[in-house]
């Protein structure tokens, strides 16, 4: 059976989905018990949700107008 | 929030068209930057990735779709950044392949030592939705500087898996690592940025 320090280090992996079978079952029995442990979970899944739905950074303007200069410099023949 | 770049017009990047890959420079520069960062460091990450940005651009006529736009990318600069490695004969500091350092969230004293059991339990949370948490514009602030200052491999890691959303075995490529060591920086970053929402919950500050 597995515990709560247990549970909240592999909370990653079981809302990923790369946990064995065995150990998935587990982890799920502990849930089942643990009220604690699946708000932690449901807590670890809120965040990675969020996050993705933030979407990617962007580059400042700054950045792209350094890379098209250098493109420029670099591969004239080409640009 | 942004375009994805499955909306940039491959046959133009092909024919090398300005337009189209300054739209590719605007969306993957900064994850390439975190690749390079994980790989040569915070010093030469920027050159490396200038560098990788003309090789691409050369290389864009022979571009041919085998992989995504992203995956090619994140592999050419992850060449340049190793070719780079070799030749300066640098090693990245060790506490940049140590996956600890993010741990106080799970730290010790938030457990009993026997038993394993909760002793500081995970608060409750009032925002629950991930359309909550994206109303905060304070929120969105410190998770921008907390993902700024994770350690290199961490962050490349968390931004090729969670915003880029790569395969694991991508990144294991990218990065030259292990699948579990992989599992273990995610998770480790996953914490940080968690350990900042649950601060942010409880008193509205970072």
């Amino acid at each position: 059976m597995l515990n709560c320090r247990d549970v909240a280090h592999e909370a990653s992996d079981y809302i990923d989905q790369n946990l064995s079978w065995w150990r998935r079952l587990m982890f799920r029995l502990h849930l089942f018990v643990c009220a604690k442990c699946r708000r932690f979970v449901a807590h670890v899944h809120l965040t990675r949700d969020f996050l993705r739905r933030r979407g990617p950074l962007r580059a400042s303007d700054q950045d792209i107008e350094q890379v098209m200069q250098r493109v420029k410099t670099s591969a004239p023949d080409q640009s | 929030m942004t375009d994805s770049i499955d909306s940039i017009d491959q046959e133009r990047l092909r024919q090398q068209d300005h337009q189209a890959f300054e739209a590719l420079v605007s969306q993957l520069h900064r994850p390439m930057v975190s690749v390079a960062r994980a790989i040569v460091g915070d010093s030469l990450a920027e050159e490396v990735v200038q560098e990788a940005w003309v090789s691409a651009y050369r290389n864009l006529p022979k571009f041919e779709g085998r992989s995504s736009v992203k995956t090619w990318l994140f592999t050419i600069v992850s060449n340049e950044a190793k070719s780079r490695l070799r030749k300066e004969k640098r090693l990245v500091a060790l506490e940049d392949f140590n996956p600890e350092g993010s741990g106080d969230y799970l730290g010790p004293d938030r457990f009993f030592r026997f038993g394993g059991h909760w002793k500081v339990p995970p608060p409750d949370w009032h925002m629950d939705s991930p359309d909550q948490l994206l109303e905060e514009k304070h929120l969105q602030k410190c998770i921008d500087h907390t993902v700024s200052i994770l350690p290199p491999q961490q962050r490349a890691v968390f931004i090729l898996r969670d915003i880029e959303q790569q395969a694991l075995a991508e990144i294991c490529n990218i990065l030259e690592v292990t699948e579990s060591y992989v599992r273990v920086l995610l998770h480790r970053a996953r914490m940080k940025l968690m350990q900042v929402i649950d601060r942010y919950q409880e008193t509205g500050e970072c």
